[in-house]
């Protein structure tokens, strides 16, 4: 990774040089830089701003700079006071030179400290997605816009789900260097996820101060529902991959060439016509029989009154899940929707990915018909329903293909 | 997590040597500060001195301690300091010490985790407290300077290292290190610009250490400090109760500074002045005197701790002569007085002492164990001592007349005796008749002077025919001697001629340091001499009789004032060096309430010349410019005028572009600043002129600057969209400054 470039104003453009970096954010203020002390300077209005840190010293807000004594900074401050009231004491000019380094130390601790922190910039990668029960990594960057001057010892604080977790930087940050840093994230269920990074700190350079950055910047990260483990038993049916099988989801459907047609956004690169583009100056791309004829339609019923049980519902999502990525994966999905909406039709990975950020905030559809609906008279399509008090089952046009 | 390294970095194990030596180090330079204390610890300063040079050498060594040795190394180390504080009942400190450096070696010689280096820190610490507080040495600062220093690398690099392993234990290799590799390493790592910024970072710690300890408000509570009283003061044997022959003259083989004085009156100090200390009137053994128990009980006891004693008991005078002088400890509980004095004032409250301003003569309680300032007022160099006059009448006069002392009754010399005939013998050699105790004074020092030489060996041993007494055989032969034996001899002879005489011990001389503007009297000035009593005067006289010296030790004669200090002005090059340690007394040891309030008081008058200065330099220029602009105008004037016009013009144009030019090179353009500050305050805005206000404001943020619109009118915009909910009464919006 690299910066490639910095526009004058401190806003950096940020190339992307490896493939976890080509996911699209979801959340665009998460890419945003930050750095210490930026907020409390937008939220102190003109006119205020004494007020503003007379009062933050009694109520500090939670983005604001503080410092903490560690155990040895509080060990100094008890040997500072002991000194001090011995010196007062006894008027003794040794104890008063001796107190005046100690508390001299203090205020270099805290220049160093600040030093350390100042022209660093920091944020949250943007995160595509989660998958609930899978560990991922969530990386927050940083970089240092000092000229001159490292930075050490720094830590950053992930809070998920109001668990804070830290992870640090254990080397040095050289003036104008980048380094990631990785929390391991295990999302127990399927919804949004709030990542917060909520502080920077440091012990930096005496180990006495506990310098500590609100940072407060939070992104909203869809966890799509958990992969499930189901039984096919369509046979023929449907398509079921088979374990080990190379899955191409950006390759050809299969089967016979049906027609060449216009190219649409989001076909893939490898079913491009070259020849035929070429004669005629305009892209084209093949089309396959399979994928007209023999992909199913994946139909979500989510009527509250058909999915009564939480947990069940939970399983239908799951498995819809699952099937969908593996029939994509197959080739054999041809189009999604849930409940009474139109069908979205799926060509490519991002298609597959919205409909599993919706079945990540998917919810059971109170007072909804428990009709066939829009789709009923489709070919080829796939509908739930409940198995039992626990279990659910996939149907393709009315015969029983997949259980979990 | 990754980053892009540029320099070496030091790794873990690097990181673990560094600290081990730096630990190390800070530990041998606080148990080296002990010396200072006058504290009997050089056993296990030894053990401390050898542990460190070896612990470096062989750092694995301290991962070799079995675990049952770690279990038993603080109850033995508590055991020997109980047995200590046993053998020496009474005296807490030296039992502390040698505790703080046992456990400072057992620190050393064997591997320590975060917890024992602060530790050692700390221990460290209380070391070089103590011994500055102790023996208050301009040392001390360099001292603490030093350990500062070390301390913060050490925490530096304890900090460094605990990020870099985080709760890890420190690897096995770390032990093996090789210093020259190490140094190499630290050297490519090292950053010059971050070594600078660490020294200058230094020297403002420095300088900020003196600023706050100028500016730490003083309240004087009077209170003497405690740990002084937990330690017993030496003194010099030269200096105490009981003199023998040559102990004296051991002193002048010390060439440390015994005390400095500064005078406020230059004028005053004479060319040989005499410091008196003790003065002993009983010679009662042999070649030994000492201070007889009625002379000891003419010293009055002080009532109470105090900074005050009286001498002549006249108030002091404004501008009237004062001279303070900082006694170093180690010498003598007898404060060396030059003359009489109104007032002797102390800087810190002493334990009840005795006393005598007749007598002059000063005990304190104990020797101090560091430093002691105090301060004579109305000072006398003139007037020689007296003996105290018995009962006055109102109108101050004796009632009776001036008698000879009791203790001046001679029961030393026994009639027929062997000493008291070989003494009547020399006493009429030396003055036949006997006339005034001023020139049988004389005589004898004369006599003296013809038959011995002086030096510092004396050979002076039993001889068949000879006297037993030793004094009396070195009176007989014509050996040399040393001041000790030129002062005895000179108060037996005086006695057995039937004047009154007694031997002082103190110092004469010393040296004028031109840089400090002081007087400076060390050790191996130290001197005896004696004093004879003229009854008709009521007064003790100085005589010196060692050959080579004024024999009245120019008590009142003699030259004084610039002459004198010209004459005792220290040309070494070591006086540079004398001075620091009066600087450190005048203005650090000294500084008090009062110096504070003076300082204040000067800076405020410093600053309020400037202010006037800078006032009066205002209100001319602007006088003188109304009448230049008054006078008639000509070419040359216009020409002048225009320049000066167009120069201020093209300062604000620079003020205006090149200074924008100058950030934009530094990467900081002001404008895509000042805009992303006022999209940041707009961003809640709505309204269509907002809207449009945010696009032009994200064109300048963020668009290429050829496509800029004027960034001026924007922001007046910008202004104007901010300060209208203002004007209408709600919070406003604040300028993004």
């Amino acid at each position: 990774m690299k910066t490639t470039g910095e526009d004058t104003a401190g806003i950096l453009t940020w190339e992307a040089g490896r493939p976890r970096s080509d996911r699209v954010p979801r959340d665009g203020g998460a890419r945003e830089w930050h750095g210490p002390g930026f907020r409390w300077r937008r939220r102190a209005p003109r006119g205020q701003r004494w007020r503003w840190a007379l009062w933050s010293v009694l109520l500090p807000p939670p983005e604001r700079w503080r410092l903490r004594p560690t155990m040895p900074g509080a060990l100094l401050g008890a040997l500072a006071l002991a000194i001090g009231a011995a010196a007062y004491n006894t008027a003794n000019n040794i104890l008063f030179i001796t107190l005046s380094v100690l508390l001299s130390c203090l205020l270099l601790s805290a220049v160093l400290a600040w030093l350390n922190f100042r022209g660093l910039r920091w944020r949250l990668r943007g995160q595509a997605t989660l998958r609930a029960g899978a560990e991922d990594t969530v990386t927050a960057e940083v970089r240092n816009d000092k000229r001159r001057l490292p930075s050490y010892s720094l830590w950053f604080e992930l809070e998920t789900a109001g668990e804070p977790q830290r992870a640090g930087l254990r080397e040095r940050l050289d003036p104008g260097g980048c380094a990631e840093i990785e929390w391991r994230v295990r999302p127990v269920r399927r919804g949004r996820l709030r990542l917060e990074l909520a502080a920077a700190g440091s012990v930096f350079p005496f180990g006495f101060l506990r310098q500590t950055v609100g940072i407060g910047q939070t992104q909203e990260v869809p966890v799509w529902p958990a992969a499930t483990a189901y039984q096919w038993v369509g046979g023929s049916a449907g398509w079921r991959p088979q374990a080990g099988e190379q899955r191409a989801p950006y390759g050809p459907r299969g089967g016979d060439l049906r027609a060449v047609r216009r190219y649409a956004p989001g076909d893939p690169q490898r079913v491009v016509h070259w020849k035929a583009s070429a004669r005629v100056r305009r892209l084209l791309v093949r089309e396959f029989v399979a994928e007209r004829e023999e992909g199913l339609l994946l139909w979500l019923q989510t009527a509250a009154e058909r999915w009564p049980r939480p947990e069940q519902f939970e399983l239908l999502c799951s498995l819809a899940a699952t099937l969908a990525e593996d029939l994509f994966h197959a080739g054999r999905l041809r189009a999604v929707a849930v409940d009474g909406e139109p069908a979205a039709t799926v060509r490519r990975a991002g298609d597959v990915e919205a409909f599993l950020d919706r079945l990540a905030v998917l919810e059971p559809a109170a007072g909804l018909a428990l009709s066939e609906g829009a789709h009923a008279a489709r070919r080829g399509r796939m509908t739930f329903a409940p198995d039992g008090a626990r279990g659910v089952v996939a149907y393709v046009d009315g015969t029983k293909t997949a259980t979990a | 997590m990754w980053t892009e390294p540029k320099r070496p970095r030091l790794n873990l194990a690097e990181l673990h040597q560094l600290r081990w030596l730096l630990g190390t180090l800070l530990a041998a330079l606080s148990a080296w500060t002990v010396p200072d204390m006058g504290i009997d610890a050089w056993g296990w300063l030894a053990l401390i001195t050898v542990a460190a040079p070896v612990m470096l050498w062989r750092p694995a060594w301290s991962t070799r301690l079995p675990g049952w040795a770690h279990r038993l190394a603080f109850p033995v180390i508590l055991g020997l300091a109980a047995v200590d504080c046993r053998l020496d009942p009474g005296r807490v400190l030296p039992a502390l010490v040698r505790l703080t450096l046992m456990l400072l070696l057992y620190r050393m010689v064997t591997a320590r985790k975060r917890r024992d280096d602060l530790q050692v820190i700390v221990l460290g610490l209380f070391l070089v407290v103590v011994a500055g507080v102790l023996s208050v040495s301009v040392v001390f600062v360099l001292q603490i300077l030093a350990f500062t220093a070390c301390a913060l690398l050490f925490l530096l690099t304890i900090t460094l290292a605990d990020t870099a392993g985080g709760a890890a234990e420190a690897p096995a290799e770390w032990a093996r290190v090789r210093w020259l590799v190490l140094a190499r390493r630290v050297r490519a790592v090292a950053n010059w610009y971050v070594v600078l910024l660490g020294g200058g970072l230094f020297v403002g710690l420095v300088a900020v250490s003196s600023i706050v300890f100028i500016f730490l408000p003083r309240f004087e509570f009077e209170n003497s400090l405690f740990l002084s009283r937990l330690v017993q003061g030496k003194s010099k044997t030269g200096f105490s109760e009981t003199v023998s022959l040559g102990a004296v003259t051991d002193i002048q083989n010390d060439p440390g500074i015994a005390f400095n004085v500064d005078v406020s009156d230059r004028a005053q100090v004479p060319a040989t002045p005499y410091w008196r200390m003790l003065v002993l009137d009983d010679y009662f053994a042999p070649g030994q005197f000492r201070i007889s128990s009625a002379l000891m009980g003419t010293l009055r006891v002080t009532p109470d701790k105090t900074t005050r004693f009286l001498g002549t008991e006249r108030r002091p005078r404004a501008g009237a002569s004062t001279w303070t002088v900082y006694f170093e400890p180690g010498i003598s509980k007898y404060l060396p007085l030059p003359g009489r004095f109104g007032q002797l004032m102390f800087a810190e409250q002493q334990e009840p002492f005795n006393g005598n301003a007749e007598l002059g003569v000063v005990a304190l309680s104990r020797p101090p164990t560091r430093m002691l300032a105090y301060q004579l007022d109305e000072l006398d160099l003139t007037t020689p001592p007296t003996e105290p006059v018995g009962e006055t009448d109102e109108s101050g006069e004796p009632r009776s007349a001036p008698k000879n002392p009791d203790y001046l009754d001679l029961g030393l010399l026994v009639k027929n005796d062997e000493r008291t005939i070989w003494l009547d013998k020399m006493t009429a050699e030396i003055a036949a008749p006997m006339s005034t105790p001023e020139d049988f004074a004389r005589r004898a020092c004369a006599w003296l002077e013809r038959r011995h030489l002086t030096a510092m060996q004396v050979a002076n041993e039993p001889a068949e025919g000879l006297p037993t007494d030793t004094i009396v055989r070195w009176l007989a032969g014509t050996q040399p001697g040393h001041c000790e034996y030129f002062a005895g001899a000179f108060v037996l002879l005086a006695r057995a001629a039937g004047f009154p005489a007694r031997m002082i011990v103190g110092f004469k001389g010393g040296k004028w340091n031109s840089h400090s503007e002081n007087l400076v009297v060390r050790n191996s000035d130290a001197h005896a001499w004696a004093e004879i009593y003229d009854a008709k005067k009521n007064a003790w006289l100085r005589v010196d009789p060692t050959p080579g010296a004024d024999v009245f030790g120019s008590l009142t004669g003699g030259r004084r004032g610039e002459a004198a200090l010209q004459a005792m002005t220290d040309t070494r090059f070591g006086a540079r060096f004398d001075s620091l340690r009066v600087f450190w007394y005048r203005r650090i040891v000294s500084f008090g309430q009062d110096t504070q309030v003076r300082l204040a008081t000067a800076v405020q008058q410093v600053f309020e010349g400037w202010g006037r200065g800078l006032k009066d330099y205002l209100r001319e220029k602007r006088v003188q410019f109304r009448a230049w602009f008054a006078q008639p105008w000509d070419w040359r004037r216009l020409a002048w005028g225009a320049g000066g016009v167009m120069l201020l013009l093209v300062g604000a144009r620079w003020w205006r572009t090149g200074r924008l030019a100058w950030l934009r090179r530094r990467g900081a353009d002001p404008i895509r600043r000042e805009a992303g500050r006022w999209l940041a305050r707009l961003a809640a805005g709505d309204g269509a002129d907002a809207v449009t206000l945010r696009g032009s404001l994200e064109r300048l943020r963020y668009g290429a600057a050829p496509t800029w619109p004027d960034p001026a009118k924007i922001f007046r915009a910008a202004r104007r969209v901010a300060a209208r909910p203002r004007a209408a009464g709600g919070s406003g919006l604040a300028s993004p400054g």
